[in-house]
């Protein structure tokens, strides 16, 4: 399998998104903005659709679109309050209908390239370009550790503590939006949907601390995100799709033993007692 | 404590021999092709002294075509890939450098026709340009492989007989259709009108698949009621959705044209070819009314 060029690069990559998804990933799901992904997805298409109609560079405008959508979303959320997921709907109808009007006078074969991406078809440029966005993300992680998990907390108290938390949340914004613009080209803005939130949604069934949620997750990505590539190598599936699946499975799996486990449990301590 | 942290990593051992097997031998020289007509040609000047693929699955339409796994290995593997080229392989430009450079482009080079402002990549439907296509095919297949020119040049002086005989009875076919209108789904027959002197009056520009706007229905529909056409054409390989409604909302029947864009695996295993089909495609046309 790895005396393939094009393998060696897509593992790579995998691995490296693999490692970015949850890290920028997780705070969005602590949030309770987990469809934001999507709605940013569907804005890095709605970004791309004008850089090809426009002529423009496609991959900087779709960063730019993912951020501004963000930043609005971040509004909403304030706007709608308890209904803080509206603000994503409202931004992925306009993402959708943005995309889908402009596609119209974008070369098709252009933006369905866009639009599923491929893994399999990557360049070194893009390997840089993800390795950049992996050291970035892994700095901001490791650097705002204790802030980021004060503000998810309570991002109130937080801020009375001291921490800057809405400088904090817009550097959060920019990178997530950055990490869904480039993981759209490189695997396709479906499966980035999906990567940012399922392995931190899988993690958080084991009912450990933030720190061990946040590990767990990392395995879990690696593990879709890994396994979707050699799976997809000898079943010869989509490589994304196949991902999105075995991060799907495996929540499923957690789900099943986690419910396995109380039962059991629940029945040896009714015997016992 | 570091021999049980190994331990437990045992099981992936396993893994590791993955890695070490080696590039698939093949112990005849292979070559890929991008869809149909470009396979068909590659497979026509290969013949029997090398296996040639192609990457596009019978009955699955180019454009909506994505690699899979298998298809790229296959890049990797060959020892030429042929594609077509004008925006019909949107993966071509994403292919790595070493991919690349045994990669190519059929129509480079070649004149071609637009239709609203784009290049209309269905160059392959016109025959003097495919026999050109052809001789692009051969003379990269002499070059790579050497050691089998003999037999290319060979195979490719029977494939230019059978384009020659099929041309001739094109020709017979010609003048009972020259300036006829015809309605078809999409716009892939400039070629093929250009050689016959056809119009096509078409519902979509040249992506097969996009749905129409209520500016174009109406349209389509104008023209064929003015010039009294009784056929609508559409493609098996997209969806007949358009031409169906088009058809119903006219009152004319619906039929099919084959752009030679794909073929089913019935269809080849039937013994359809490039020849067969585009022949076909005339006796429609001339079928239909006007």
């Amino acid at each position: 399998m790895f005396h393939y060029e094009f393998m060696i690069i897509a593992f790579v990559v995998a691995t490296m998104l693999a490692l970015v998804f949850p890290l920028l990933g997780g705070p969005v799901v602590y949030k309770k903005l987990s469809s934001s992904g999507d709605a940013l997805a569907h804005s890095s298409l709605a970004g791309i659709a004008i850089g090809l109609v426009s002529g423009l560079n496609p991959m900087l405008i779709s960063i730019i679109t993912c951020v501004v959508s963000f930043l609005i979303i971040g509004v909403l959320r304030r706007k709608f309050g308890k209904h803080a997921e509206i603000g994503v709907v409202v931004v992925l109808s306009g993402a959708i209908a943005l995309s889908g009007i402009l596609s119209g006078y974008a070369k098709a074969a252009n933006f369905d390239s866009y639009l599923f991406g491929s893994i399999l078809l990557l360049s070194y440029e893009e390997v840089y370009v993800v390795a950049g966005l992996l050291l970035v993300t892994l700095l901001f992680s490791i650097f705002f550790y204790q802030r980021q998990l004060h503000c998810l907390y309570s991002e109130e108290e937080a801020h009375i503590s001291g921490i800057k938390t809405g400088w904090l949340d817009l550097l959060h914004s920019l990178l997530f939006a950055l990490a869904v613009a480039i993981g759209s080209k490189a695997v396709g803005a479906l499966v980035v949907s999906s990567m940012v939130v399922l392995p931190t949604a899988s993690a958080l069934l084991l009912r450990k601390g933030y720190c061990f949620t946040l590990f767990a997750s990392l395995g879990y990505s690696l593990l879709a995100m890994l396994g979707g590539i050699v799976a997809s190598y000898y079943l010869d599936w989509k490589p994304g799709a196949t991902s999105a699946g075995i991060a799907v499975s495996a929540l499923l799996i957690t789900l099943i033993v986690r419910a396995l486990v109380t039962f059991f449990k629940k029945k040896a301590l009714a015997s016992r007692g | 404590m570091r021999i049980k942290s190994l331990r437990k990593i045992r099981f992936l051992l396993p893994l590791l021999g993955l890695c070490s097997c080696g590039p698939t031998q093949l112990d005849r020289p292979l070559v890929v092709a991008s869809f149909y007509p470009v396979w068909f040609l590659a497979d026509a000047i290969g013949g029997d002294a090398i296996d040639v693929e192609n990457l596009t699955p019978a009955g699955t339409e180019p454009h909506d075509f994505e690699l899979v796994p298998s298809a790229v290995r296959k890049i990797a593997d060959a020892s030429l890939c042929f594609v077509n080229g004008l925006g019909m392989e949107a993966w071509t430009d994403s292919l790595l450098p070493s991919y690349q450079k045994k990669t190519i482009i059929l129509s480079e080079g070649l004149p071609t026709q637009s239709v609203d402002g784009a290049v209309d990549p269905h160059i392959w439907l016109d025959t003097a340009l495919y026999r050109q296509m052809g001789e692009k095919v051969l003379s990269s297949m002499v070059q790579a492989l050497p050691s089998y020119a003999g037999e290319f040049r060979a195979n490719f002086a029977s494939f230019c007989a059978d384009l020659t005989e099929m041309e001739a009875s094109a020709k017979e076919i010609a003048a009972s259709i020259a300036g006829k209108p015809i309605a078809v789904s999409h716009a892939a027959y400039g070629y093929l009108c250009n050689e016959f002197h056809l119009k096509q009056i078409y519902i979509n520009g040249l992506s097969p698949d996009q749905e129409p706007t209520q500016q174009t229905m109406t349209q389509v529909l104008d023209a064929i009621a003015s010039y009294g056409i009784d056929t609508v054409f559409f493609e098996e390989l997209a969806s007949p959705a358009v031409a169906q409604a088009i058809a119903k909302a006219s009152g004319a029947k619906a039929e099919s044209l084959n752009p030679l864009e794909g073929l089913e695996e019935d269809e080849i295993a039937e013994g359809a070819t490039y020849f067969s089909v585009y022949l076909e495609n005339l006796h429609k046309i001339q079928e239909a009314k006007p």
